[in-house]
């Protein structure tokens, strides 16, 4: 009798140490994987997306593209975008100093319609009859 | 004899110490993990709001003076004694074309429209249809049907060569004039051909004094309103050494024009003024000066 009394104290004991051991590991798991969940690096992306998005520009703008969609020609903007790596969209639209849209161009299969976040750049350029114009491009992964 | 209930219980007193230990350390390290990940973030943030002012700032100092304002600067070559500034174009001149207003017009852009769009503030100063030439302080100024080339430091200036094309046709050139040679002063040499690339002003080098007020060159035609251009060195508006090219109901573009100046130590770079960008989110601003070109 008195040694199936002891045998339960012992077990209750232990029940209960499990318990706390349990109740500490989990809080101080649980508490890490809150600290681990907090952190994010969206920001890399859209380092890189928006560095891209401004070279692009920079580079239709050097070559003329830019002027061209003003001039009705958006062949070579849409190779150009075309070209973008693989992973990347982009839609590049121009506008008049009064934001009047002169012309659109997007990357070929891609859509916008279901993309969390878009990077948007932009640039100022002069027409070849020394109008302001300001180009947009909006750029996501797929 | 060995009292093994002692060893376990001192086994599990630290295997509970370990493990409390290894928890503790898993916290900590995803509790620094977190936090270091917090000022990264914010080290991004700053460098990407850094990297738009440069992007901004390229945008705008690149290309768009010269684009604006038709203006071509080939190069600047430096030998023992002189150096040679020499443009491929240096601006159409046409009564029909107000400079100022383009200026204006694209800083006006700039400052109200494009700075909202970005989230920074963009002012200029000095950003006009003018640059100056250093470290000679000459200053070139366009406006509408005028184009004037200010020396104020003319003792360093050796030659100007200047290539005009009108919009008018050899076949209706009425008269033409070169000045007479001054006693001393400086090289000035101008060829004017009409819209087809024909001479209507050969190849004429005069020497001409910089404080006289001295002849044109000069062509008109025989069309209506007798259209002409003239190309003016020496003294104007009591300034001495003033280049003005100047027309009358034609346009010239001025396709080539090289201005040779006595070497000195300093750099040789053209200014058109100054651009500051500030930005909104974070405390930077950056003053950069429209340099279009430099040695």
């Amino acid at each position: 009798m008195l040694v199936k009394k002891r045998l339960d104290r012992s077990g209750f004991i232990y029940t209960l140490d499990a318990i706390f051991a349990l109740v500490i590991a989990a809080t101080i798991i649980i508490a890490s994987f809150q600290y681990l969940s907090q952190t994010h690096i969206a920001r890399f992306n859209r380092s890189d997306l928006g560095r891209l998005s401004n070279d692009a520009l920079s580079v239709l703008e050097r070559d003329s593209g830019l002027s061209n969609v003003v001039s009705g020609s958006t062949s070579n903007v849409q190779s150009y975008l075309n070209t973008l790596p693989m992973q990347m969209c982009g839609n590049l639209s121009v506008f008049s100093v009064s934001n009047t849209l002169v012309g659109s161009i997007q990357k070929t299969g891609c859509d916008s319609a279901s993309v969390d976040e878009i990077v948007v750049a932009r640039r100022v350029f002069v027409h070849s009859n020394s109008s302001t114009y300001y180009a947009r491009l909006e750029a996501w992964y797929r | 004899m060995t009292n093994y209930k002692l060893i376990n219980n001192r086994k599990g007193v630290l295997f509970t110490i370990v493990t409390i230990l290894l928890l503790i350390s898993l916290f900590l390290v995803t509790k620094a993990f977190l936090e270091r990940s917090i000022e990264l973030d914010k080290t991004i943030v700053d460098y990407q709001n850094i990297e738009k002012l440069v992007y901004i700032e390229d945008d705008i100092v690149s290309n768009s003076y010269s684009d604006l304002l038709k203006i071509s600067l080939s190069r600047i070559k430096r030998d023992v004694n002189f150096v040679n500034i020499t443009f491929n174009n240096l601006g159409v001149i046409s009564p029909n074309i107000n400079h100022i207003k383009i200026m204006q017009d694209y800083r006006n852009f700039i400052v109200n429209n494009y700075s909202a769009f970005s989230n920074v503030e963009i002012s200029f100063s000095d950003f006009t249809s003018n640059f100056t030439i250093f470290p000679y302080n000459a200053s070139y100024r366009l406006n509408g049907s005028r184009l004037y080339l200010y020396n104020p430091n003319y003792e360093n200036l050796v030659k100007i060569s200047l290539q005009a094309r009108v919009t008018e046709d050899n076949a209706n050139k009425n008269t033409n004039d070169t000045p007479a040679n001054s006693g001393s002063g400086k090289i000035i040499e101008v060829k004017i051909v009409d819209k087809d690339g024909d001479t209507l002003l050969g190849t004429d080098a005069r020497i001409l004094s910089p404080s006289a007020a001295n002849l044109p060159f000069y062509a008109d035609f025989n069309t209506t309103s007798t259209p002409n251009i003239s190309v003016y060195f020496g003294q104007f508006d009591n300034r001495n050494g003033t280049l003005l090219v100047s027309t009358d109901y034609t346009i010239a573009n001025i396709t080539s024009i090289t201005l040779m100046y006595n070497a000195t130590q300093q750099k040789v770079y053209l200014s058109a003024g100054n651009l500051t960008i500030v930005n909104r989110v974070i405390a930077v601003n950056k003053t950069t000066e429209v340099v279009l070109g430099e040695e």
